[in-house]
């Protein structure tokens, strides 16, 4: 007869052992949450010009004053440029004097050369900077100078790093 | 259990049968608990202030000020004679109105100080170093933006 | 058998801790809203680029140097010849203590030599730059290549130097 209702002998724990794992989960959350909050909140209120910057000018007027650079001949950078097919021996030495020289500590990657508008290969790699390894959608600084209709002059500036 | 037959059956009560007979407790009628009742409303002012902090804070007046200042300022620190820039301070001029402070007051520049104040006892100030000289307007067309005239000293 | 009349005794207890969590949830909340709301926007570096940007349009045209910038003249007035005013809010003490410093080098581009220098604001500000920490003043140090008329390369490095270190870091 009494065996009848002993069905089962499941215990039941008290409320105060799910009180006490309650307020430990509610003090962890609340911990990472602050945590997390000084983190992030420090970095948002600090402006910083390379969140959103797309143009550089000092890099921009060292450019402008690099195409009007005259050589030992008297002649002038843009018009080897305009003549070139490629980065030649002065104009070449001189871009990497001013543009990696001066802009190393801040760009981790500069590249300076040629746009020729084709469908193919548009960019032409140089021996001074080597083949242009950003693609269309990389955040970076581009200054372009008109040579021809068909051929300009870059100058990329990017704070990442890229394998060549 | 015995079966029990219900006492005192009114005349107009009927007699049940064995299976439509009510086990439970006699009076079934539910009650709303004081205590439940204050526990629940307790809770819903506590998270109303709560909610009414955060409000405050984040459309406070003082933030918009220190915003604006700040914005104002960089923008004539890299102005140029002969610029007129234009600024939408909605947000500004609807707290300025909501603190009775005129729309027309809430920027002023003295010397090279730009001071955006939305209420009477408030007010941000921010030092630019463009030495130019430069009014704040508030455009009474549309009521909603500040325009600045950049001219050489 | 005893009755046992009400048992809402436990429930009250817990009550009472129910809104000690409450409280310390609100707390928190309160705390990280004040943390972000409390701390001011850090624009220093906006402005000192915007400085270092106001100096070089100073300093270069069209791709060539003024030549004033080269003139005794020039250096002993570098500040009213940019049109700069180093001027600031009375707050703080920082009327008594500058909040802004710059100097300009020009060096030759292929001897590195140094050509002239010139500089305006608060120089004890420049101590700084070397030290990391907080509340520091903000030191923003850039070149830019320069010709003059007669061909000559020059280099002119820019230090810009903003400390308002009270309205942008709390």
């Amino acid at each position: 007869m009494n065996n009848k209702f002993k069905k089962n002998k499941l215990g039941q724990t008290g409320d105060t052992i799910t009180w006490l794992v309650a307020t430990v989960v509610i003090i962890v959350v609340l911990t990472v949450s602050i945590f997390a909050a000084s983190i992030f909140f420090d970095k948002n209120k600090s402006l910083k010009s390379g969140t959103f910057e797309s143009a550089d000018t000092l890099a921009s007027k060292s450019l402008f004053s690099y195409v009007i650079t005259k050589d030992s001949n008297g002649k002038v950078v843009y018009e080897q440029l305009k003549e070139e097919e490629n980065l030649g021996d002065f104009d070449g030495k001189l871009s990497v004097k001013i543009f990696i020289d001066l802009y190393k500590k801040e760009y981790l990657t500069i590249w300076a050369g040629f746009f020729i508008d084709r469908t193919v290969s548009p960019y032409l790699s140089n021996e001074y900077f080597g083949a242009r390894v950003f693609k269309d959608e990389d955040r970076l600084i581009t200054e372009e100078i008109k040579l021809k209709e068909d051929k300009s002059l870059f100058l990329d500036l990017s704070k990442a790093a890229y394998s060549k | 259990m015995k079966l029990r037959k219900p006492k005192n059956i009114g005349k107009r009560q009927k007699k049940m049968s064995f299976f439509s007979y009510n086990f439970s407790p006699k009076n079934r009628k539910g009650t709303i608990l004081m205590e439940n009742l204050i526990f629940i409303i307790l809770n819903l002012v506590f998270l109303s202030i709560l909610i009414l902090f955060l409000f405050s804070k984040m459309g406070g007046a003082a933030v918009l000020e220190e915003r604006y200042a700040k914005q104002i300022a960089l923008l004539l620190d890299s102005a140029k004679p002969g610029m007129t820039i234009s600024l939408d301070m909605e947000d500004a001029i609807q707290k300025a109105e909501k603190e009775e402070w005129p729309a027309d007051k809430v920027v002023t520049i003295e010397e090279n100080v730009v001071t955006v104040k939305l209420r009477e006892k408030g007010g941000y100030s921010y030092s630019y170093f463009n030495d130019m000289k430069t009014s704040p307007n508030f455009n009474l067309t549309n009521k909603k933006e500040y325009y600045f005239v950049i001219e050489e000293k | 058998m005893k009755i046992i009349k009400n048992k809402i005794g436990a429930d009250k207890i817990i009550s009472v801790y129910w809104f000690v969590i409450l409280f310390i949830v609100a707390a928190a909340i309160a705390y990280m809203v004040i943390s972000f709301y409390g701390k001011p926007y850090d624009i220093r570096e906006l402005e000192a680029n915007a400085l270092t940007n106001r100096i070089a349009d100073c300093v270069s045209e069209g791709g060539y140097i003024r030549n004033e910038v080269l003139v005794q003249t020039f250096r002993e007035n570098f500040l009213e010849q940019c049109n700069l005013n180093f001027e600031v809010e009375d707050t703080y003490g920082w009327k008594e203590q500058g909040q802004f410093y710059a100097e300009i080098e020009i060096f030759d581009f292929n001897s590195k030599g140094k050509i002239s220098g010139m500089s305006g604001g608060n120089s004890n500000l420049k101590e700084f730059c070397e030290v990391k920490g907080e509340k520091i003043p903000f030191c923003l140090k850039r070149s830019f290549y320069v010709i003059d008329k007669k061909n000559a390369q020059y280099q002119v490095n820019i230090l810009s130097i903003v400390r308002k270190t009270e309205k942008n870091e709390q």
